[in-house]
């Protein structure tokens, strides 16, 4: 049940009718959105429910454990507690990284080490279906047992909740990544929907319907074609495309984020940010702090500070940023185009803070006088150009639209695609806007009637372009 | 009490601030959809001739048979319409003209239907299937394009996906293929949806509006050509066959979707009595060898599985690409 469906819409309104006029008591309120996550992930893949459910029934129970073993009282370790916790800890990584690389990994570890070791074709068994979500549900699994483990906060005694944390319908699939430190308050007591969360919620539904269904969908459709015969198309239109790409992903992804938060945000609940203007980064270590913010903290906090983050050394701190970026990259999938994608990042994290933070070439260097716009103009195509590989489905692939780029030919292969270039300006503009005025805040001002206008306009214009794509790039990861 | 009612008051004139106007907006655009409704679904449907030409033949066929003929249909795509002479005279071959002339020969009298379109795929004979029925064939002959029995959206898009057609299935029959139906991209809603659309004349309206606007934008992107000296190819590339056929291939057919349709034709035709024969049309080996597709005995081997799959006999299952492919290679 994709977010922009009729099925989806009908859901969601039954689900609100439930929610706020026939439950008036909090727990049959969370228990029926329990069953409503659960439902909704079972329209995807019914046999996977259960594998969810499985997986946060032992991550429940193991957090417990590893709470009890460990720590007494909040801030009071058990003698030996330590030790006797870290077995369960393990045992629960194993559990939820196995179920990740099982299904999602082990077809392509399996391909790549066959190819060296010229093994026969994999088993069947190898070839399953990734589960949907389940990058992002392992990774809300992952930091609540670590959390637990680390003492942050004591686990819950309420399965419902956090159940309810790991399968929340609107960011079960493709996220925002969420911390049970900011969710699970709000599971605490009733949450009151206020008219100004509800028109919150409606602008960002808004909002994120136009950015995924008229705008990705629409950059979609000729990237798509670029991508499948990248040689056929002219220098002009790999240029084209490669912003079309930029925003395709930027728009789908915000887009889908605010979705999920408008809903959200209808039940009563709030979900942490995730994009911040992406492409308006001076550098990429200020992108990281705009772009899957939900996603680069994670990693910045379970997988970077794991490997001993800033702590041993600059030489390490390098080191610990190439790999934290290079396993995210293959977080996004099981391809070494997602690698070389996380790896260039890593290497350009590495790289900027080498040069601009410790200035191992020298202050002058580090201080270099460069203008703000150039700052952000030459983030933003290496940004940009980084999509290359993650966007093509080979090296090969990647390469020839990259040289497409230098030396593609003059002549046009479709007609000039005015409407993708109307909607990367577009892109463009709102980037720049955000730097003056906040978009919300402006709307917000408007009478309301002529807010009702503006909703009715993007209803006609969702009608209009709907149907391009059936996907979102992120449910894939 | 009084504050209940006044709160009550306030979230209702609230909540009308924002959606009457909101519906008056969505009212006001269908209104003038409405009015421009039959130059948009003329547009709609100049390339899609479903509507037009082929629901109208079938619902003819249906209702008004010929006394006393064997009535038989024949599905598929342009190459079945291409190949068939029902109602076009001329000299034609293939498997629907071998069928027909097999019958004429041995002096059965036939009612036929061509129930054939560009891009037609067995699971639009399984939308239009309670209408085919109305007609009590005989037989039904269907033809399995491999091109086409999979095809990636970036191959089918739109309008070639016939997706109002899912407005003819009833619901059990649209439950018993919602796994099919979800890739072609139709929810639950959307047959609704689209006999709503019909009931109210808007169907094809919003494809005509797209249509619209596309060929607007076309027209501004050559003017822009023309200001910027901006030059096209003679003959532009947008062929994505390759990936079709590569797609084709390296699906296990019998997995899918395509088996389970096939399963449930077979199963619904069978119980009405139907005698059906399938026909796979066979695909230029040199076409699949240009997309990379060598290795055609694994190809051959994944339609022998779907036949399998779909529980449908060998004596009913004529493979002409397999057959193609094994008279190639006996004669060098």
């Amino acid at each position: 049940m994709l977010f922009h469906s009729l099925d989806f819409l009908a859901f969601l309104l039954v689900v609100l009718v439930l929610y706020h006029v026939l439950i008036r008591d909090w727990s049959r309120r969370k228990l029926m959105l329990l069953g409503a996550s659960w439902l909704f992930y079972a329209t995807w893949s019914p046999g996977f429910l259960l594998l969810l459910i499985a997986s946060t029934a032992a991550d429940f129970q193991l957090a417990r454990w590893i709470y009890a073993r460990r720590w007494e009282a909040p801030g009071i370790e058990r003698p030996d507690g330590r030790v006797r916790a870290r077995a369960l800890l393990v045992a629960s990584l194993v559990l939820n990284l196995g179920v990740l690389a099982w299904f999602k990994y082990g077809l392509f570890l399996y391909g790549s080490v066959g190819e060296i070791l010229a093994l026969p074709p994999a088993p069947r068994i190898l070839a399953v279906e990734v589960p949907l979500g389940v990058s992002f549900y392992t990774f809300h699994a992952i930091s609540y047992i670590v959390d637990t483990y680390r003492g942050i906060r004591p686990p819950t005694s309420s399965f419902t909740d956090y159940a309810l944390y790991v399968a929340f319908f609107p960011q079960l699939v493709a996220g925002p990544i969420t911390r049970w430190g900011f969710f699970g308050p709000q599971l605490v007591e009733r949450l009151h929907v206020g008219w100004q969360r509800i028109d919150g919620s409606l602008f960002l539904l808004a909002v994120g319907f136009v950015k995924k269904v008229a705008c990705a969908d629409s950059l979609g459709v000729f990237v798509d074609k670029v991508y499948a015969q990248p040689d056929a198309f002219s220098q002009l239109e790999h240029w084209i495309a490669l912003y079309a790409y930029a925003f395709q992903i930027y728009f789908e992804f915000s887009g889908y984020t605010d979705i999920a938060m408008g809903v959200a945000g209808l039940l009563g609940f709030r979900l942490p940010e995730n994009f911040r203007h992406p492409y308006l980064a001076e550098n990429p270590s200020e992108f990281w702090r705009r772009w899957h913010v939900s996603l680069s903290t994670w990693l910045r906090d379970y997988l970077y500070v794991g490997l001993g983050g800033n702590r041993q050394g600059r030489i390490r701190t390098y080191v610990n940023l190439f790999l934290t970026m290079l396993l995210g990259g293959l977080w996004h999938g099981a391809a070494w185009t997602f690698v070389a994608w996380g790896a260039f990042h890593g290497l350009w994290l590495a790289l900027h803070r080498a040069i601009v933070r410790d200035a191992v070439l020298g202050r002058a260097v580090a201080e270099l006088p460069v203008p703000r716009w150039l700052r952000r103009v030459a983030t933003f195509h290496l940004v940009a150009l980084a999509w290359v590989p993650f966007r093509a489905t080979s090296f090969s692939d990647a390469g020839v639209v990259l040289h497409g780029l230098v030396a593609g030919p003059d002549r046009l292969n479709a007609p000039l695609p005015l409407g993708v270039i109307a909607i990367v300006l577009l892109g463009l503009a709102t980037h720049g806007l955000a730097l003056q005025s906040n978009l919300e805040h402006v709307f917000g001002r408007l009478p309301r009637p002529a807010q009702g206008i503006a909703y009715g306009a993007v209803i006609v214009l969702i009608a209009l372009t709907i149907g391009q794509s059936e996907r979102f790039i992120y449910f894939q990861f | 009490m009084r504050a209940v009612t006044s709160a009550f008051a306030t979230n209702l004139r609230r909540t009308a601030e924002i959606a009457l106007p909101c519906l008056a907006t969505v009212l006001v655009a269908l209104g003038v959809a409405w009015w421009f409704r039959a130059p948009l679904v003329d547009k709609a449907t100049m390339a899609n001739k479903v509507d037009r030409v082929v629901l109208p033949a079938l619902e003819k066929w249906a209702t008004d048979p010929t006394p006393a003929a064997v009535r038989g249909v024949f599905f598929g795509d342009s190459l079945t319409m291409s190949l068939t002479s029902i109602g076009q005279g001329g000299s034609k071959h293939g498997v629907p003209v071998i069928v027909e002339k097999a019958l004429r020969d041995a002096g059965t009298e036939i009612d036929l239907l061509a129930l054939t379109h560009a891009a037609f795929r067995p699971l639009h004979l399984a939308y239009l299937l309670d209408d085919v029925l109305a007609g009590r064939p005989r037989f039904v002959v269907v033809e399995l394009n491999l091109r086409l029995i999979r095809p990636t959206r970036e191959a089918l898009s739109g309008a070639l996906r016939f997706l109002p057609l899912s407005r003819r299935l009833p619901l059990r029959r649209q439950l018993e293929m919602a796994p099919f139906l979800r890739e072609e991209g139709i929810g639950t809603l959307h047959p609704g949806v689209y006999r709503v659309q019909e009931a109210l004349s808007l169907l094809y309206v919003m494809d005509g509006i797209r249509i619209a606007g596309n060929d607007w934008m076309s027209a501004q992107s050559s003017r822009v050509e023309r200001a910027f000296g901006l030059a096209r190819r003679d003959n532009w590339l947008p062929s994505l066959e390759g990936n079709d056929d590569r797609g084709a291939s390296a699906s296990r057919l019998a997995d899918g979707p395509p088996a389970l349709i096939l399963q449930l034709l077979d199963r619904e035709l069978a119980a009405a009595g139907v005698w059906t024969l399938y026909y796979v049309s066979p695909v230029n080996p040199d076409a699949l060898a240009a997309a990379g597709v060598t290795d055609t005995a694994a190809f051959a081997a994944r339609v022998e599985e779907l036949r399998t799959a779909a529980g449908v006999p060998p004596e009913r299952w004529l493979d002409l690409h397999a057959m193609r492919r094994r008279a190639r290679s006996s004669t060098g």
